[in-house]
């Protein structure tokens, strides 16, 4: 079975590769354009007969404005493709030996491979969602991780600090800053919370956020309710 | 002193079974330049990767040409499973092979048949497509269809093959060789045959291979390119292959080499049939979408390498299929063989290499 490499080349170096494979000896199997958001990607395959593989060179990024050398003059098999990747997606080739001038290809439009179809973009703007939704989820895991162990500290702190309330009331009764500190590390840690909750709710999404908003104005509100009783 | 002149040549001719327009320079009855033209039934199959899902889209990957149909439908379905990471069983790989090397066979007929008939033997035509009938009638046997077969799947085959299915085949294969025997005699040790044909077309072994050129073609001129020695799906278990090749270099070699290759279709369809493994063959794959990649194949087909890729972006819906024909390939070589010869050559010149351009009018 043959191997296969995919190379990334910049477009410029495109000649000079295509030139050392020519004089590699090196078979020239076919070329192809593909469109992307960034642009035209263009794929060359040579075929290395010696070793059984199969070369594919990845130019990235071709726009309208782009001059792709033409690799007519070292493999003249390519004029078929140069001219149908001429006319399918408006790609531009500099000296080439036979140029069709646009008529290779009778089509009735211009560059209709460039053309994305409405069920491609719609699974594409669904996949871009999914993903945009698991990075979110992510972040969210990754902060809801990092308040408990900020809660399981503050708590730890807070039963070390009940510990040394017990074991000295008298100290505490003769010094009330003392008796004071639990509660303002207490309340320290709630405008840590309260702090990152506002974080996160001004980098939500603002109808998300004041639904969350609403829905936490509430369970305080629940919360005080119940302290009265 | 000759006059130049530009003497169009198809779309519509009596030798072209498609259209493929040639513009030939000629002075006085020699052609001194060819330029091929094509795009007059381009189709943008390749396109409908955004309209079909990766497992519909078998069916429009086998509908590109009604001879290279199985071609067509294992290259596309081999690309997808490499870029699934899809491992086929045995069975599936032998019998996909059997399948496209039963599909050249009836190519081979196809072209021999009408070759017979540019040449006026309306009879030999006929007999060549009452073998290919065979063959046809062994796929709608095996696989329900004649010209499309729908038996291949991304991950598998659709349904199995029986044993005792392929052993018929394999008897009904030797009946074709009997009779394919006397039509190949008959053609190839012709006089007016031999005539029309030696000398006619020449290509060099170093242009062969400076043009890239591919299949039987290439073959004819002493170029050892067959992507089956490679030894891909069931080609690496046979005991023995060679490519056949020719080193005349002109039309008749070309003949002579299409016409070696039915027999070893048949030989090679045979060894598979006794050896065929039983684990089964496959299914539609669990992967709702394809991953984001890119990958490739080459097959050899009838007329030569042929090239499937595919590049997934994580949807259901592949970003770009790509199918480079063979044909497509030798469009080169046509130019180049064309160079120099008689006008009332051309015909055959262009009936040896074989184009197709349903493949290529993809």
């Amino acid at each position: 079975m043959y191997t296969t490499e995919f190379i990334d080349i910049p477009l410029r170096d495109l000649l000079t590769r295509v030139q050392t494979l020519k004089h590699e000896g090196i078979r020239f199997v076919q070329m192809c354009a593909e469109t992307t958001e960034a642009g035209i990607d263009l794929l060359y395959t040579f075929y290395d007969e010696t070793c059984d593989n199969a070369i594919n060179l990845c130019v990235y990024g071709i726009d309208e404005t782009s001059e792709v050398p033409s690799i007519q003059g070292l493999y003249f098999a390519a004029f078929s493709y140069e001219n149908e990747t001429h006319d399918l997606y408006g790609v531009h080739f500099v000296n080439m030996e036979l140029d069709f001038g646009g008529n290779f290809f009778n089509v009735a439009t211009d560059a209709p491979m460039t053309v994305i179809t409405p069920e491609q973009k719609a699974e594409r703007d669904k996949l871009a969602k999914q993903k945009a939704a698991a990075a979110a989820k992510a972040r969210k895991a990754a902060e809801a991780k990092q308040a408990a162990e900020a809660d399981a500290a503050a708590g730890e702190k807070a039963e070390a600090a009940a510990a040394g309330k017990s074991a000295g009331s008298v100290a505490d009764k003769a010094d009330p800053a003392a008796a004071a500190k639990p509660a303002a590390s207490d309340a320290d840690a709630e405008a840590e919370r309260a702090k990152k909750m506002e974080e996160k709710l001004a980098n939500m999404d603002p109808e998300k956020a004041a639904k969350v908003r609403a829905a936490l104005a509430a369970k305080a509100k629940k919360a005080s309710a119940k302290e009265g009783e | 002193m000759a006059t130049r002149s530009v003497l169009p040549f198809g779309p519509q001719h009596p030798v072209l079974p498609e259209p493929v327009h040639l513009d030939l320079v000629v002075e006085d009855e020699r052609v001194i330049e060819a330029i091929p033209q094509i795009g007059f039934v381009h189709r943008g199959l390749e396109k409908l990767v955004g309209k079909r899902d990766f497992n519909q889209f078998v069916y429009v990957a086998e509908r590109t040409c009604g001879i290279c149909s199985v071609g067509h439908g294992w290259g596309y379905v081999s690309a997808t499973e490499k870029l699934l990471g899809l491992e086929m069983p045995r069975r599936v790989e032998y019998l996909r092979t059997i399948l496209e090397e039963l599909s050249r066979v009836h190519s081979h007929l196809l072209w021999l048949g009408l070759l017979a008939d540019a040449f006026g033997f309306e009879s030999l035509f006929n007999h060549c497509w009452r073998l290919r009938e065979t063959v046809l009638d062994i796929f709608q046997k095996t696989c329900g269809g004649r010209i499309i077969l729908s038996i291949m799947i991304v991950g598998g085959m659709a349904h199995d093959i029986e044993d005792s299915v392929l052993k018929e085949v394999c008897e009904k294969l030797d009946s074709i060789k009997r009779d394919y025997h006397e039509i190949v005699e008959t053609m190839l040790n012709d006089t007016s045959v031999k005539s029309r044909l030696c000398g006619v077309g020449y290509i060099s072994f170093e242009d062969a291979l400076e043009l890239s050129m591919v299949g039987p073609f290439a073959k004819g001129s002493g170029v050892e390119h067959d992507m089956r020695t490679t030894g891909y799906s069931a080609y690496g278990d046979l005991e023995h292959f060679e490519p056949i090749i020719s080193t005349e270099c002109d039309c008749y070699a070309r003949c002579k080499v299409r016409c070696a290759e039915v027999y070893q279709a048949i030989d090679i369809i045979k060894e598979l049939v006794s050896k065929m493994p039983h684990d089964g063959i496959g299914g539609k794959p669990k992967a709702k979408v394809v991953p984001e990649g890119q990958s490739h194949v080459l097959i050899e087909q009838p007329r030569g390498e042929a090239f499937y890729y595919v590049r997934g972006n994580g949807t259901k819906y592949l970003d770009r299929f790509r199918l480079r024909t063979p044909t497509s390939q030798n469009l080169g070589g046509l130019v180049k063989a064309l160079q120099g010869v008689d006008l009332a050559d051309v015909p055959m010149i262009i009936l040896t290499i074989d184009p197709c351009i349903s493949c290529t009018e993809r």
